[in-house]
């Protein structure tokens, strides 16, 4: 007996322990293990729970108005910081047209760089819907002290006598357009515009942030509705079978023989235009999960047809349980976990069709924003030719969807990884 | 087989008509349709000739009918052809669609046979030389191309081929080519033109079709009957195109049911970017316009299209594998 | 191919006039993943008799299949061979060093299928679902054997005759969907031995099928094995297949070789004490009804880790501590039939220990039936 006690230690507690262990974990447990290996989802999630932060305080992080229409910047270019005595600065720009080309040519003016400040008074707003507050993370703040006023104007002067000494040279017009710019422009405090401002001036960050708010939620409120209509007539269409599970059946063959963006187009022309922004969100959601939950309705029916054969199913039947219990709380709970999966690869699908509805103008409206609406801007490829800062708007547009897909992905192999 | 055809035929009569009742009725239902405004505009005019018109137009196209008898007219003439007329554009529908029509579907097989011709040697690639760095590319890259919306990658390479290329985007056509009859300089022309669209098309096909053929592939490449090609002596390419890849090509042809809309979808947008003389940018103006005749020819004949491709699809899954043909 | 036939020859001459079809010497194979390594064959050295069936048990993951695809160079990757000899030698032809090959070289291709064929333990997958049957006969025989295609047909109906499949013209042209799971492991079959190999990989391949069907393609197997005079290594965990085809049997644990002995002296009389343990795991008629089952006590280690001493002292019931747990016994003759790994039977030194006959006198000799737990 000594020989066998002082042999197991080795393999055998070991083996037993972990047996234990696995037997204790829940399934959900093992599913967080598994998706906690797969590095490129969980980065993929805290990019994404990075998004909706940002989205939950947008104006909180915007150093403008999102709406604040400003002629003196229109078609400003992202603003270059600059480093002054170590701290991120801002140069007023002034700004002049191009008489050749049509088009508002603008200059920095580095010697009154203003520096980026944090915590700054700005607009209104109320921070997560709730707080009144006026203080922005970052901003620059307008009131340039009054006692640099006079070299600033002296130097406006400088640059001015420059500007009749090219004119000496060649473009009378110019000369002029410039100084007389110059003499009225001179005193508008800088702005802060990390990605530019569009045609009326408006600060595009700013608008990026305020069109994730749309742009990030009528993705998951669109799958939402999806998901419970997807989901009920999904699993009642697998379990009832016969008549009722037909007739699902066929409707969604006949919605999916639609080709999808067309029958979204039709739908969204459809609706009223004379909406308030919070209806037409609504509507857009309603319309994307429209066709957006025959897909749901299919994964489901498949599970549940595969749960339909079980004996816990034919366990509950012969106990007496209503169809509606045997669906509701036997069939959907199990099927939780792909439900979840479905959902979350579809959401990207609900987030470029909103963007390209938008884009269409057939989506979200001005003076909604998001970031179709943002993009919508970009139909003028002329104008993207010499703005091509207007594009930017499609950056947290592919990152979101990417992000997505791969969180989809990584789920889906937590749940399943032998499919 | 026989059966299976005409089952499926029979499937897209069904749906043929119920998708014409679905866009009839949601294109009818807004109110201020472009009928209506052209309605106005003959009343307007007045006299005897407009009066006249007027009530033939009312006639022709039920104004006060109730909506099924709306549509009883209008799909009577549309099964022989006549879709009715566009009152935007004042000219009949079915002027304006086929030739719009048949460009769309050029375009669309000529991005399909694109993407297949790339996704499947990319995929065979990528499986068989798994965890390599040119596996990691294909792989980011697929990411991206399925992430990027089709109408941005229109855009970036619209903004790209003017720039580097300098070459005129947003036509199928130079401008000597534009209305002139088929010929072989025009054919040219027309293939210098018509890369950019099919590129864009295929890119986000092209990704998720690459996907599912490393997938499969990897899938299959684990089967007994790979191993069994081996132990018989066979070289390891024939093992790959021949008893491998012929395997994982099912489940592609059968992504065809997700990859045909996307396609046409695709192919919509992007020509309403890209302007190009197809459906898309003549079916967004008739959305916009409520020039409710036009919009539904197009939507009808888009699912049309769909439906005729899934039909294909399944034919060729029946020819790939013979499990499928019993059924 | 000169140090090939040398050391063929030396092999030849050390064991007298033995016939082998092929040697495996000192055989390794490793698969490295992420985790660590996993030693699946750790230095196995077998010998195959010509025209012998050659069984090899043990439990799942011993590495038992693994040493047939190493014969193959099939080993799937991440696996390698590491290190170790395949001598293989033709009916017809020079002895061959088959790991000197690339394992995508012509001669490779040449040997697969030509000289050495497998089959698998699914015959539900282990046939291309796209391919009827006889084009992937064919496919062998006119990559082995012939270029004419009429020809090559004529071999498979030939051969799918022979293994008792009916209408076998007609067979030619089916897929495999359309046959029973008995019928698909019969086609296997005849696609292994379309080429008359000299040597059959058997993986397995009665273990999916059912009881009846099981006894009638080993049967199959018996005829054309005697027919062709090719030798079998036959791969099973099952001890009742492997009494019924080997004539001589192997038994594995954890990638090593414990026991080699003539199919009846191991069922008579099994020496190494895995060995017995696996023969009393067997249930027999006449158990009393609610008996406990007889199971070897303990778990396979972690598959990552190597056990110092022999592999199977964990879990031995005699193991000798500073002897067992330290060093590592190898396979030495104990009979002239018989080769054991075990400090049971013979010293660290290699000498046979003092009183072989009172340890190994049978399954249920003193010392084990003391150690044991019941």
């Amino acid at each position: 007996m000594a020989t066998v006690s002082t042999g197991l230690p080795l393999g055998g507690v070991a083996v037993q322990k972990e047996e234990s262990a696995a037997d204790q974990v829940s399934q959900w447990t093992l599913m967080r293990w598994r998706f906690m290996q797969n590095r490129l989802s969980v980065g993929a999630l805290v990019v994404l729970i990075l998004m909706y932060l940002t989205a939950a305080v947008a104006p909180f992080l915007s150093p403008n108005d999102y709406n604040e229409l400003d002629t003196d910047h229109a078609f400003a270019a992202p603003t270059r910081i600059k480093l002054v005595h170590g701290w991120p600065s801002v140069c007023p720009l002034t700004q002049t047209l191009d008489p050749d080309h049509f088009k508002w040519v603008y200059e920095a003016d580095c010697e009154r760089a203003v520096p980026i400040r944090l915590f700054v008074h700005g607009a209104k707003h109320r921070l997560l819907g709730l707080i009144p507050t006026d203080v922005h993370l970052f901003g620059v703040v307008d009131v340039p002290p009054p006692a640099e006023a006079a070299p600033s104007a002296s130097k406006t002067a400088a640059k001015d006598s420059v500007a009749s000494l090219l004119a000496g040279l060649g473009g009378q017009n110019v000369a002029g357009a410039a100084s007389a710019q110059a003499e009225t422009k001179a005193e508008k405090p800088p702005r802060l515009f990390f990605f530019g401002a569009d045609q009326q001036g408006r600060d595009l960050f700013s608008r990026v942030l305020e069109g994730s708010r749309v742009s990030l939620t009528i993705g998951i409120v669109g799958v939402i509705f999806s998901l419970i209509i997807g989901s009920l007539l999904g699993a009642f269409s697998g379990y009832m079978g016969g008549v009722v599970d037909n007739a699902i059946q066929r409707t969604i063959e006949i919605i999916r023989a639609v080709p999808t963006l067309p029958l979204w187009a039709a739908f969204a022309a459809a609706l009223p235009r004379t909406t308030t922004v919070t209806q037409r969100y609504l509507l857009i959601t309603i319309v994307l999960s429209l066709v957006g939950w025959t897909g749901l309705a299919r994964e489901l029916r498949g599970k549940v047809l595969a749960y339909r054969a079980l004996d816990y199913i034919a366990a509950a039947r012969l106990a007496g349980s209503s169809h509606l219990r045997i669906v509701l709380s036997h069939m959907l709970p199990n099927a939780a976990s792909h439900i979840i999966v479905i959902a979350t690869l579809a959401v990207p699908y609900s987030i470029l069709g909103e963007t390209s509805l938008s884009f269409l103008g057939l989506g979200m409206l001005p003076p909604a924003v998001s970031w179709g609406v943002l993009l919508r801007d970009t139909q003028q490829i002329q104008s993207v030719l010499i703005h091509p800062w207007m594009l930017l708007p499609a950056v947290p547009v592919i990152l979101a969807v990417a992000c997505f897909f791969l969180l989809g992905d990584g789920l889906r192999d937590a749940i399943d990884p032998y499919s | 087989m026989l059966n299976f055809l005409i089952r499926r035929v029979s499937f897209m009569v069904i749906s043929m008509i119920a998708i014409s009742i679905l866009s009839f009725v949601l294109i009818e239902l807004p109110p201020g349709s472009a009928i209506e405004v052209k309605l106005q505009q003959l009343r307007q005019q007045g006299g005897d000739m407009t009066a006249e018109q007027v009530r033939g137009l009312e006639e022709r196209y039920g104004i006060h009918d109730p909506i099924q008898v709306k549509y009883w007219k209008w799909i009577s003439r549309a099964v022989k052809g006549d879709f009715g007329q566009s009152f935007q554009l004042d000219r009949p529908v079915k002027s304006l669609i086929w030739a719009r029509l048949g460009f769309s579907v050029l375009l669309s097989s000529f991005a399909l046979v694109f993407s297949w011709g790339l996704s499947i040697p990319l995929g065979v690639y990528s499986a068989t030389h798994r965890y390599t760095l040119p596996d990691y590319v294909i792989q980011v890259l697929q990411f991206v191309g399925v992430a990027i919306p089709q109408f941005l990658l229109a855009l970036l390479l619209l903004v790209l081929a003017s720039r580097a290329f300098n070459q005129e985007v947003g036509t199928l056509f130079s401008q000597q080519f534009k209305n002139a009859p088929w010929s072989l300089p025009r054919l040219l022309d027309f293939l210098r033109h018509v890369w950019i669209p099919v590129v864009v098309l295929a890119v986000g096909g092209t990704a998720g079709l690459t996907r599912i053929m490393r997938a499969n592939l990897l899938d299959v490449l684990g089967q007994q009957y790979v191993q069994t090609a081996r132990s018989k002596g066979v070289a390891e390419h024939i093992v790959i195109w021949k008893h491998a890849v012929r395997n994982a090509l099912h489940p592609l042809i059968m992504a065809l049911g997700t990859t045909l809309p996307l396609l046409i979808s695709g192919e919509v947008i992007i020509s309403i970017v890209l302007n190009l003389p197809t459906t898309g940018p003549m079916y967004l103006q008739a959305l916009l316009n409520k020039d409710m005749y036009l919009a539904v020819a197009f939507l009808l004949m888009l699912s049309l299209m769909l439906l005729i491709g899934n039909l294909l699809a399944d034919i060729l899954l029946a020819w790939v594998d013979p499990r499928v043909r019993l059924e | 191919m000169v140090t090939t036939s040398a050391v063929a020859e030396a092999k030849v001459s050390a064991n007298g006039q033995v016939d082998n079809v092929i040697e495996l010497e000192d055989l390794h194979v490793h698969f490295h993943t992420k985790l660590g390594v996993v030693r699946a064959v750790n230095g196995v050295t077998l010998e195959i008799p010509r025209g012998k069936v050659v069984g090899v048990v043990g439990e799942s993951g011993c590495g038992k299949s693994q040493t047939a695809f190493a014969i193959m160079q099939l080993v799937p990757p991440p696996g390698r061979i590491v290190a170790g000899k395949i001598v293989l030698y033709p009916k017809n032809g020079p002895p061959v060093n088959v790991l000197r090959y690339d394992r995508n070289s012509d001669e490779m291709r040449a040997i697969r299928g030509g000289h050495v064929s497998m089959i698998f333990q699914e015959p539900m997958t282990a046939l291309n679902p796209v391919y009827p049957v006889g084009d992937q006969i064919m496919e062998a025989i006119l990559l082995h054997q012939t270029t004419d295609k009429k020809e090559a047909a004529a071999r498979a109906v030939d051969i799918l005759g022979k293994v008792g499949l009916p209408n076998p013209k007609r067979l030619l042209g089916t897929y495999p969907h359309e046959l029973s799971g008995g019928m698909r492991q019969r086609a296997m079959i005849a696609l292994a031995l379309s080429c008359t190999p000299d040597l059959l990989l058997a993986d397995e391949p009665t273990t999916a099928l059912d009881v009846t069907t099981q006894a009638q393609i080993l049967d199959v197997m018996r005829e054309l094995q005697a027919e062709i005079g090719m030798s079998i290594l036959f791969v099973t965990h099952n001890l009742g297949v492997i009494a019924q085809m080997a004539d001589e049997v192997a038994v594995m644990y954890l990638g090593q070789l414990v026991e080699r002995a003539p199919v009846e002296e191991l069922f008579d009389e099994p020496r190494h004490p895995y060995t017995r343990a696996l023969m009393r795991s067997i249930p027999h008629l006449g158990t009393p009804r609610h008996a406990r089952l007889n199971v070897i006590e303990g778990g396979l280690p972690n598959q990552y880790s190597q056990v110092p001493g022999c592999a199977f002292h964990p879990r031995c019931p005699v193991a000798q501590p500073g002897l067992c747990d330290v060093y590592q016994p190898a396979l030495r003759p104990v009979t002239p039939t018989v080769e054991v790994s075990c400090f049971l039977y013979h010293n660290l030194d290699g000498t046979p220990v003092a009183a072989p006959t009172q340890t190994a006198s049978s399954g249920t000799g003193p010392p084990l039936g003391d150690a044991l737990p019941a």
